[in-house]
């Protein structure tokens, strides 16, 4: 874990962090990824991954629309919202 | 007006002893009284509550009962409440208002109870001591120098100041069952999906389920009922049918349940909870249960897989916080990149951020086989340890936590010491089981829980086991300051 990887990091996950806190996150980053490696030495050969505990199959419904979304009570924030649209700042120049 | 369950509650107010608005006030005045120096509350419902307990005694006076008619409840701040902020113990949400409610707000809404309040967290539910949230921490009512326990730190302080009879939490490492354990009350965590996570704010979401505290067994088992079952908003919600779980442990079957120790949860215990943990077992003994020593070989490895899993997810349903939609916006952005990332970094406390990193970490190319897949074969792991150990056995039991309440400010500093201490409840997640804490005893005046595991969907059992118990103790009458 060093400052590069940080800055990978924290471009991928849409963060920034502190100047002053670079280097106590480094230290907690490493002492956390010691702790994850301990599933390094795990016996998983031939195991399956487990995404779900359960057994469970997606349930479907039938192909018909249902009850529409009320735009105006989702969008309850006027402020940031115009004709139904979010507003943000330019994206194009 | 000191009643002592839900049970009792329910009874005086279906008996026209009390009525609701009485009952109502009386809880918000103890909750005004005492929540300045817990901190319980991030969000009092006060016009909402009275208003709610008018309709119920107008219902009532027309002899209309629903099954929680007038019963009073605090809500965990996690759970979208219409027209009523939901925080999530987070400045990032400071300032969002849900349109609708959560799944467990409705059924809880419809069955009659009254909202207190939102009860303060650990921001996204992200912690083991309720130090996270941007409302601030919250305070043990055994000893204000202590933490609850987390991240349902407020739910579960708040039903032990007895300032609520009871409360919503949930749990995706530990968050009810550890703070349970810390404040002297019972806390149930259900089978993954046995409770629907529709309006539930996402923090890992193959390990998060709601569930309840309680002061009693029997109480839990009355509210159980009313928020379980299949929901069409939740796909990862079961339609294994909901039993009467309040009959069944009245019932007089008299099972005699074979209970498994894993030596893994005993091995490293202190000597005081060691002897609190052998005493509470003895009355297992003496309420007619065969004790057996099992192993669960893998619990060494819980903590890591779930620092893996759960940052995984964690990072991915985060995502979705970006300035725009709702939640904190940053008013410093040139740029909508420069909104996602000011938005996010104003918005998130270090725990939450530290946990995303993680994640992006586990997930990204070149460590995604290393470290997630790997922790999801774990996981497999883990399981089958348990389902090799309820071949053998009906119930599992150990402490809750390995110790007692660590004062305020003691491991803020130190993640890697607050993620080991839910050594003990963290397999029952990755593994999708129900489990329990019940008061088994006290340490140094500060409370300590039994944490009972059962088979996927057994939560009667867990139940039934913890009303006989209960009977023969009365660890969960004792309150703090009496």
């Amino acid at each position: 874990m060093d400052r590069k990887t940080i800055d990978k990091l924290t471009h991928l996950s849409k963060l920034s962090i502190p100047e002053n806190d670079v280097d106590e996150l480094i230290i907690n980053l490493e002492n956390i990824l010691k702790l994850i490696g301990e599933i390094d030495a795990a016996p998983t050969e031939g195991m399956e991954p487990m995404a779900h505990p359960l057994d469970f199959n997606q349930p479907l419904r039938e192909d018909k629309p249902i009850k529409d979304i009320n735009r105006s009570e989702n969008q309850n924030d006027t402020s940031k919202t115009k004709d139904g649209y979010y507003i943000v700042p330019k994206i194009i120049d | 007006m000191n009643f002592k369950s839900v049970k009792e509650i329910l009874t005086a107010i279906k008996n026209k002893d009390v009525s609701v608005i009485e009952l109502t006030s009386n809880y918000l005045d103890k909750i005004k009284e005492r929540d300045d120096e817990l901190n319980c509350f991030i969000t009092l419902t006060e016009e909402f509550a009275l208003d709610k307990a008018r309709k119920i005694d107008e219902e009532i006076a027309k002899n209309k009962v629903r099954a929680l008619s007038g019963l009073p409840i605090a809500q965990k701040d996690i759970f979208c409440t219409k027209n009523i902020k939901t925080s999530c113990g987070s400045k990032m949400l400071d300032n969002f208002v849900s349109p609708y409610n959560a799944t467990v707000i409705e059924k809880l809404n419809n069955a009659g109870t009254i909202m207190l309040g939102k009860t303060n967290m650990d921001e996204f539910a992200m912690g083991s001591s309720n130090e996270t949230s941007f409302y601030g921490p919250v305070k043990n009512p055994w000893d204000t120098e202590y933490v609850p326990g987390g991240s349902s730190g407020g739910s579960a302080s708040a039903v032990a100041a007895r300032i609520s009879p009871c409360s919503t939490g949930t749990d995706t490492g530990g968050s009810i069952r550890q703070p349970a354990s810390l404040c002297g009350i019972c806390g149930l965590k259900p089978t993954y999906g046995r409770v629907s996570r529709y309006g539930m704010i996402a923090f890992a979401s193959s390990l998060d389920q709601a569930g309840i505290f309680t002061t009693d067994a029997l109480d839990a088992a009355i509210l159980l009922k009313e928020i379980s079952g299949y929901d069409e908003k939740d796909s990862t919600s079961s339609s294994v049918e909901v039993p009467d779980y309040h009959s069944y442990c009245l019932s007089d079957t008299n099972y005699n349940y074979t209970v498994g120790i894993p030596e893994e949860f005993v091995k490293d215990l202190n000597d005081d909870v060691k002897k609190v943990f052998y005493d509470s077992v003895k009355v297992l003994e003496k309420i007619g249960c065969k004790i057996k020593t099992i192993n669960l070989k893998y619990t060494s490895l819980g903590v890591s897989a779930y620092q893996v899993v759960a940052p995984a997810e964690c990072s991915s349903n985060l995502s979705r916080f970006d300035g725009v939609r709702y939640g904190h916006r940053s008013d410093n952005s040139s740029d909508l990149e420069n909104l996602y990332r000011e938005s996010r970094s104003e918005g998130f406390g270090k725990e939450v951020k530290r946990r995303i990193l993680v994640g992006t970490y586990a997930l990204s190319a070149g460590y995604y086989d290393a470290y997630y897949l790997k922790a999801q074969k774990v996981r497999n792991l883990i399981a089958n340890d348990f389902r090799d150990a309820f071949d053998q056995v009906d119930l599992i039991i150990g402490p809750t936590t390995p110790d007692k309440a660590f004062k305020i400010g003691e491991k803020m500093n130190d993640p890697i010491a607050m993620y080991l201490s839910d050594v003990y409840t963290v397999s029952t997640n990755l593994a999708g089981l129900p489990a329990m804490s019940i008061p088994m005893g006290f340490k140094e005046n500060m409370p300590l829980g039994l944490q009972i595991i059962g088979n996927h969907f057994d939560e009667k059992n867990i139940l039934k086991i913890s009303h006989l118990y209960q009977q023969e103790t009365d660890w969960h009458k004792r309150e703090p300051g009496k």
